[in-house]
């Protein structure tokens, strides 16, 4: 049970991973609402 | 922690977007034409920009207006529907993405070159567009008003976040 539970945990973190790093550069992701971005990942784009 | 909290809040907002747009397609058996509104919207928008609610709930509804509104008008639009109308809505169009786009917005902020990379993404998507919705009006007119309407309602998005900055730095000076 918890190896499934690890193995949906990362699927999920590595989805929400690429969303982020997909959505950033672009001026409205999927066309909702966009929630702040984090300096961070913005950071990390500019290396 | 932050970009992962900030993946998931995306996702989670775009699958209830995209579950709404289908669902709503499927129920009035109208598929082929959330599909094209969804993709024409989602994939322009990427790079145009414009108005956007402040909340998860206000955006997903004011997307949920725009699809009924394009999805009935484009039926009530389809008897007196001519190739006149079709390039006035797309002169509207390529009026507004050449005049304002993009326009960022102020959880995303931009830097000139990303600016000046996304406008010309935005105009090269604009033109294919817009010579997609001209072949697809000799060949389906519904769904050429499917992507003529979808992209009109692009172009009041960004007219309306344009007139909301303006407000905002007109205020800002005014105090």
């Amino acid at each position: 049970m918890k190896k499934i539970q690890n193995k949906i945990l990362s699927v999920i973190a590595k989805a929400s991973k690429s969303a982020a790093d997909k959505a950033c550069g672009a001026i409205s992701f999927w066309g909702c609402y966009q929630p702040k971005e984090p300096a961070m990942l913005r950071e990390k784009a500019k290396k | 922690m932050p970009v992962y909290k900030y993946g998931i809040e995306i996702i989670i907002s775009s699958l209830i977007g995209f579950l709404l747009i289908f669902t709503i397609g499927l129920i009035f058996g109208m598929f082929m034409k959330a599909c094209i509104f969804y993709t024409v919207f989602v994939y322009t928008r990427r790079y145009s920009g414009g108005y956007h609610a402040d909340t998860y709930l206000k955006c997903n509804a004011v997307l949920l207006m725009i699809y009924i509104w394009v999805l009935f008008f484009s039926e009530a639009m389809i008897s007196g529907y001519s190739i006149i109308i079709h390039l006035m809505i797309l002169i509207v169009y390529m009026s507004s993405i050449f005049g304002f786009a993009p326009i960022t917005n102020v959880n995303k902020p931009m830097k000139k070159d990303e600016i000046n990379t996304n406008r010309k993404r935005c105009i090269f998507i604009s033109v294919v567009w817009c010579i997609l919705s001209l072949v697809l009006f000799f060949v389906s007119v519904k769904y050429a008003i499917v992507t003529a309407l979808t992209l009109f309602s692009i172009s009041m998005l960004l007219i309306i976040e344009k007139c909301r900055k303006e407000e905002n730095i007109y205020e800002e000076d005014s105090k």
